[in-house]
């Protein structure tokens, strides 16, 4: 299976990056193989997928990691009032979309494992192609996350 | 990126380079650290385009790990 990484460049002064560019990798995507094991399989989630609304998965944050609240009322907090500035309540779905997928994979310890494995690897592999393919898995570890309903 | 058109390719790509220029800004004369070499998975939405992405300060790249495209109407946009 492959998936897709964008990369888009920061380019700038020595910190940097006071300027940026997009950085079109084979047309703005590179395809990039990753593991087609992960370690879903055979366990049990810790808590049940919740429904797509604020208040489900807030409990759900809480059963899966109570540390984590604050974190989901600040970005409520801001969600709310950008949609309240905007006027649309899409604010509102990417709140939910994002701490639904936070919650889709944090229920599933070893998949949760994984992607922070996969975090460190970005930060710290001095391979650039381990820590591309690191992102790729990300990738794919979020959209089998949200795909898996059990 | 899958089932999208090349419109609304422009439109992710469009909102993608933005957010780099943002991390730019924001990073702007703070040090490196390879501590905070990259940050968590993060999203950011603007209308009918959200991107999950990572910051890389060590390649100095933003990595878009997730694209979702809503087909839903918004009354203000």
């Amino acid at each position: 299976m492959a998936g897709y990484l964008l990369c888009w460049r920061l380019e700038g002064a020595p910190v940097g990056l006071s300027r940026l560019e997009a950085c079109r990798l084979s047309e703005g995507y590179v395809s990039i193989g990753f593991m087609s094991h992960l370690p879903i399989s055979g366990e049990q989630p810790a808590v049940p997928l919740p429904d797509r609304e604020p208040a489900a998965i807030r409990a759900a944050v809480a059963r899966l990691d109570p540390a984590a609240l604050a974190r989901f009322e600040a970005d409520w907090t801001a969600a709310t009032a950008r949609a309240r500035d905007e006027y649309s309540l899409l604010p509102a779905r990417y709140f939910v979309e994002h701490w639904f997928n936070w919650v889709a994979v944090a229920r599933w310890p070893e998949l949760a494992a994984r992607l922070r494995a996969c975090e460190r690897i970005v930060a710290e592999s001095p391979d650039r192609a381990e820590r591309r393919a690191a992102a790729a898995e990300i990738s794919q570890i979020l959209r089998q996350a949200e795909t898996t309903s059990a | 990126m899958g089932g999208l058109t090349r419109a609304q390719i422009d439109q992710v790509e469009g909102l993608a380079a933005r957010i780099a220029d943002a991390v730019a800004v924001r990073r702007i004369g703070t040090p490196f650290d390879v501590v905070e070499a990259v940050s968590n998975v993060k999203s950011y939405g603007e209308g009918p385009v959200m991107i999950w992405f990572l910051e890389d300060y060590r390649d100095d790249v933003v990595l878009v790990v997730r694209v979702q495209y809503f087909e839903l109407s918004d009354p203000a946009g």
